[in-house]
């Protein structure tokens, strides 16, 4: 292993680490101590969160903003494909070239959805009221991550991949990209509310 | 015959009054209970939510302020960021150092201006934001907590807060006294026996161990007591074992707008205690969206404990008796098209969507849904304590036009509506924007359907 | 003043209650009944509602109960709805120049 490598492991340590204990710290703050009889079970609740409810005919973010919603999925596509990509080399797999260069594909759209988000974000006078530099910095970080992670699948030099890896993994835990943490739980939440006040049961049908 | 002069509209903005003058010179004290408040008050569900949110403003076009308004401070994105901006302030040490790149921002005079602006006057905390934001943010729980930390400082709009004192202070939002209650339900008691023809007809009061203790808005034994009678009407020809309480009838609780905790537990203690004395088997709580959200649902949170018994919604109620045959129907009577208005705090947050919507079925001649309608209802413009404040009535008369046209295009003539508060909204826009409705509880349209004896 | 005078002067709150509950007149509800409830003539029964409702609140400082309102002016519960559209909070307390009533009104 070398050197850039162990740092990039210990920067990433370091991001599952932060983002557990920003995690953990808001799980740990006061929670009702009761709480009213269900109507329904939160199960069926989180199930609709996680399933039918992300379908885009659900919410109005998505069908409402066609575009943006499927920059928003490229965007987090490559996300996954970088991620995949660097665990495959850290644990030293030889990916073969169709799948590097599916990952190097779904990563340079990422990274051109990210672009457009990103010139949405500048562009949009309620994003530009609502967005702190922390907001253009993550996406730009993100963006060139995913460029670098491309170019690494394309030509096999890493080394600006790993680099930038580790100012992600480093910046991720600071800022708006605890989402990826913060994501999960709020939805399960969500779900739960759903699923105990027996709403999911009536989800079909209400749009019309 | 009109003079064509017109009345002179409110200067705009109105003239200051004392709580803006308040607002305009903030004392130090009030700013730092306000902020030690909001601390305080975030509880996991806000932490994880406002964490969660990543700024996409994709929820705009589901709010109708947003709707009607482009300004970026309608949009539950915007209402999100005032409340995260304070929480980042209060939550994280990074953010702390690194204010202006992590848009962290203190509590202070310029952000409780904005916030009472924004989230006092801009949202009527109906949740449409959350079931189509990305993540599922809780806005108006956000809202709730940052007009909390207001509330703690004494900082609510005074038409608010007075509806809140009201309730803390006399037992009801109305400040009716003991004996205009008892004596309007006596009087009511007349009425009821007039119209169903039957001189044994009650509206009993204190009676233990009836299978349900029924809550009412104040504002029915006030101005608006036709659906007591209708309510009374209905458990009559049931022949239900049903009471109401001598001392405390009020179903609504504006401390869940006014975001005080504190408040909202004194008002819940009281309906959950008045069951207990009364040994009803169940609170049954009248038409009032945010009635059922706070007394079915939040009631046990804010007191700590859960009730022991079972809180139901009247719509429910009044769909099991027609469902078991104990009130017999004539939909004839009602040959009006109907549309049905579903309040967020009842359908949306509460869970009650199927019940209403089996009344009507069998109550009205024909009746068409909006669209959308259900869980993707459109907010009235009436709730989060919209209504009682005053200087914000423009705003939502305006947002509610987003209502008035879901209500125009089905072309119905009757709008029935399972919340008083949104009744209220409902007649307002349909004088403002000229619908030509009538606007109804479900209690009213079953005892208008109810088949008369010989 | 005539009830052009009258309405030109009017200042009222955004709900068109009177800004200044206390400047109320008989002309004030004339003009107020007309551009706000569309009621063009206030006859004998629409005066006995507003003068109980105005005399109440001066006396309590707020609207009275429905039921003292009927049992007062003797005049039926329901016809109170047909004398005011708009019903007995933002109709008759509002030409009879009361301020908005606290909660759900
Ligand atoms: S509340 Fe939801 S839709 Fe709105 S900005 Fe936040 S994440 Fe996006
Ligand atoms: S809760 Fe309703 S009014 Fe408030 S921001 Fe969300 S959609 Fe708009």
């Amino acid at each position: 292993m070398t050197t850039l490598e162990a740092v990039t492991l210990a920067a990433v340590a370091w991001s599952v680490g932060a983002l557990a204990w920003a995690a953990r710290s808001a799980w740990r703050r006061p929670s009702p101590r009761a709480a009213a009889a269900p109507a329904g079970t939160a199960l069926s609740g989180i199930v609709y969160a996680f399933g039918a409810g992300m379908s885009p005919r659900a919410k109005e973010s998505a069908s409402h903003h066609p575009l943006v919603y499927v920059a928003g999925l490229v965007y987090h596509a490559g996300v996954l494909s970088g991620g995949a990509a660097l665990v495959a080399h850290l644990a030293g797999a030889a990916l073969p070239a169709s799948i590097a260069l599916g990952l190097g594909a779904a990563m340079t759209l990422g990274a051109t959805a990210g672009l457009v988000l990103l010139a949405r974000r500048r562009s949009n006078p309620l994003l530009q009221a609502i967005s702190a530099p922390d907001d253009y910095a993550s996406n730009a970080i993100v963006d060139a991550w995913l460029a670098s992670g491309a170019l690494a699948m394309f030509t096999w030099s890493v080394t600006p991949f790993l680099v930038l890896t580790i100012v992600l993994a480093l910046y991720a835990p600071l800022g708006k990209i605890r989402h990826c943490v913060f994501f999960f739980l709020a939805r399960g939440l969500f779900g739960t509310r759903l699923g105990r006040r027996g709403v999911v049961a009536h989800l079909h049908g209400s749009r019309s | 015959m009109s003079t064509g002069i017109p009345l002179t509209p409110a200067p705009a903005p109105p003239a200051p009054d004392a709580y803006r003058r308040r607002l305009a010179s903030l004392e130090p004290e009030t700013v730092a209970r306000a902020r030690a408040a909001f601390a305080a008050l975030l509880t996991r569900d806000h932490a994880v939510h406002l964490d969660a949110c990543v700024h996409c403003g994709l929820c705009t076009t589901s709010c109708h302020y947003a709707l009607v308004d482009e300004d970026p401070r309608n949009s539950p994105a915007y209402k999100v960021h005032l409340v995260a901006e304070a929480f980042r302030q209060e939550s994280s040490a990074w953010a702390r150092m690194f204010p202006g790149w992590t848009g962290a921002r203190p509590v202070d005079a310029e952000l409780i201006g904005e916030w009472v602006d924004v989230l006092f006057g801009r949202c009527s905390m109906c949740g449409r934001c959350t079931a189509n934001c990305v993540v599922g943010i809780d806005v108006p729980a956000l809202v709730r907590a940052a007009r909390g930390a207001l509330a703690a400082a004494g900082l609510v709009p005074p038409e608010l807060q007075s509806t809140v004192d009201a309730a803390v202070n006399t037992g009801n939002n109305m400040s009716i006294t003991h004996d205009d209650w008892i004596g309007t339900i006596e009087w009511l008691e007349d009425e009821l026996r007039a119209e169903v023809g039957d001189d044994t007809a009650r509206l009993p009061l204190d009676e233990c161990d009836a299978d349900f203790l029924y809550v009412l808005n104040p504002r029915e034994p006030k101005f608006y007591p036709l659906s007591i009678v209708a309510a009374g009407a209905i458990f009559h020809r049931a022949g239900v074992r049903w009471t109401l309480a001598r001392d405390y009838f009020d179903v609504t609780n504006y401390g869940l707008f006014s975001g005080s905790p504190e408040a909202a537990a004194t008002i819940a203690r009281r309906l959950v205690d008045t069951t207990r004395r009364l040994r009803a088997k169940q609170l049954v709580l009248g038409e009032c969206g945010h009635g059922f959200a706070a007394n079915r649902w939040l009631a046990p949170e804010w007191l700590g404990e859960e009730p022991g018994f079972e809180v139901r919604s009247v719509v429910d109620v009044v769909a099991d008796l027609i469902r078991d045959g104990r009130i017999e129907l004539d939909p004839s009577r009602i040959p009006n098209l109907v549309t049905l208005h579903d309040p967020c705090n009842l359908v949306r947050n509460g869970g009650v969507i199927a019940p209403q919507r089996e009344i009507l079925a069998r109550a009205v001649t024909q009746w068409v849904e909006m669209a959308p309608h259900g869980y993707q209802n459109y907010c009235c413009g009436g709730g989060g304590g919209q209504l009682s404040m005053t200087r914000f009535a423009r705003r939502r008369l305006e947002a509610g036009r987003i209502k008035a046209d879901q209500i125009r295009a089905t072309g119905a003539r009757i709008v029935a509506a399972p919340c008083h508060n949104c009744v209220d909204q409902l007649s307002e826009i349909g004088k403002e924007y000229a619908l030509g409705i009538e606007v109804k509880t479900m209690c009213e349209l079953v005892a208008d359907a109810l088949v008369r004896r010989p | 003043m005539s009830p052009e005078a009258v309405s030109s002067t009017l200042e009222l709150n955004e709900e068109g209650f009177l800004a200044h509950p206390e400047g109320w007149t008989p002309d004030v509800a004339t003009v107020l009944a007309r551009e706000q409830e569309g009621i063009e003539t206030l006859g004998d029964k629409h005066w006995a509602a507003i003068n109980y409702i105005r005399a109440y609140y001066l006396e309590k400082g707020m609207a009275p109960m429905i039921r003292a309102l009927c049992q007062n002016t003797g005049l039926r519960l329901r016809e109170i709805y047909d004398l005011f559209p708009s019903g007995p909070a933002k109709g008759a307390c509002k030409v009879a120049g009361l301020p908005k009533p606290d909660g759900c009104v």
